[in-house]
């Protein structure tokens, strides 16, 4: 991919909003969409698709300053906000490659499509809240993007593996233990 | 991979000499979280679970329907057998990633 295409802050949750339905633009949500989304980008394209930068808090991954980014963004007049859900206030035109399209789209379908605690959950388990936040004992932080390289899930196509079979251990089946947590 | 939480967690006398040799102190709690994740949600994307292809004459000899691996952190994997018929996940191998690199072509 050559197109170095970057989306302002602003712009980068105006296009999440518009393909997000009402009920799913909590400000929480919003926030981890737009990490997975943008580290999902990074990790396939090893580009940046937006100048916003992340921070690790207790909620695990969310845009650095995102308080001071939504209210700016209402003074503009370019969302409303209504208690913990974000609005548009009118369709944004923005201006987006066909290539970008296509990887972030689907990203976006993808972790829209899960609930708000699902999201927690699964960011606080990518390597790049733990590295960045010390397993969550440094809160804060803003997480380096390049770290997205470590969240291999993001890879669609890296599903099986070939492998030595011949160097696979033997199992005796009658002699299997159940695994006790 | 085709499995779900209904799927009962096993090892044999292998796997505990892997287990063994190759795991910290430290990560045995780490292993035992990922083993959870596993039991109750084997897509949890953290697990990036991935089928290790082989013949379909090693699953006829070892009786077993797939070969697959899950990431306990970033330097460790486990090698698991699947058996559909008995609901199985069978642990058989575990190590860091160049004991586990061994095993893949």
């Amino acid at each position: 991919m050559t197109t170095k295409f970057k989306f302002s802050p602003s712009d980068y949750l105006l296009y999440l909003l518009a393909r997000l339905e009402p009920k799913q633009s909590g400000k929480l949500k919003l926030n981890k969409i737009a990490f997975f989304v943008e580290f999902g980008y990074r990790f396939k394209t090893g580009q940046d698709l937006s100048s916003a930068s992340y921070a690790g808090i207790n909620y695990g991954p969310v845009i650095h300053d995102y308080k001071s980014l939504l209210a700016n963004m209402e003074k503009r007049g370019l969302i409303k906000i209504d208690g913990n859900f974000v609005h548009l206030t009118s369709t944004p035109a923005i201006n987006l490659s066909k290539e970008v399209g296509q990887v972030i789209d689907p990203l976006i379908e993808k972790y829209s499509s899960l609930s708000e605690s699902e999201l927690v959950t699964l960011s606080h388990a990518t390597d790049s809240y733990r590295i960045t936040t010390g397993n969550g004992k440094k809160m804060g932080q803003i997480i380096d993007k390049k770290l997205s390289s470590l969240e291999t899930f993001f890879d669609d196509n890296g599903d099986s593996l070939s492998i030595d079979e011949n160097k696979l251990p033997l199992v005796n089946r009658k002699n299997l233990i159940p695994y006790e947590f | 991979m085709n499995f779900d939480s209904s799927y009962g967690v096993f090892f044999d006398k292998s796997f505990s000499r892997s287990f063994a040799k190759n795991i910290p102190k430290g990560l045995k709690k780490s292993f035992d979280q990922k083993l959870k994740l596993l039991s109750n949600d084997p897509k949890y994307p953290s697990l990036n679970i991935k089928k290790l292809n082989v013949s379909q004459k090693f699953l006829k000899v070892n009786q077993v329907d797939e070969v697959g691996e899950f990431r306990i952190n970033l330097s460790y994997r486990c090698i698991f057998y699947l058996v559909h018929a008995e609901k199985q996940v069978i642990l058989v191998f575990v190590g860091d990633h160049q004991e586990v690199k061994k095993f893949i072509k």
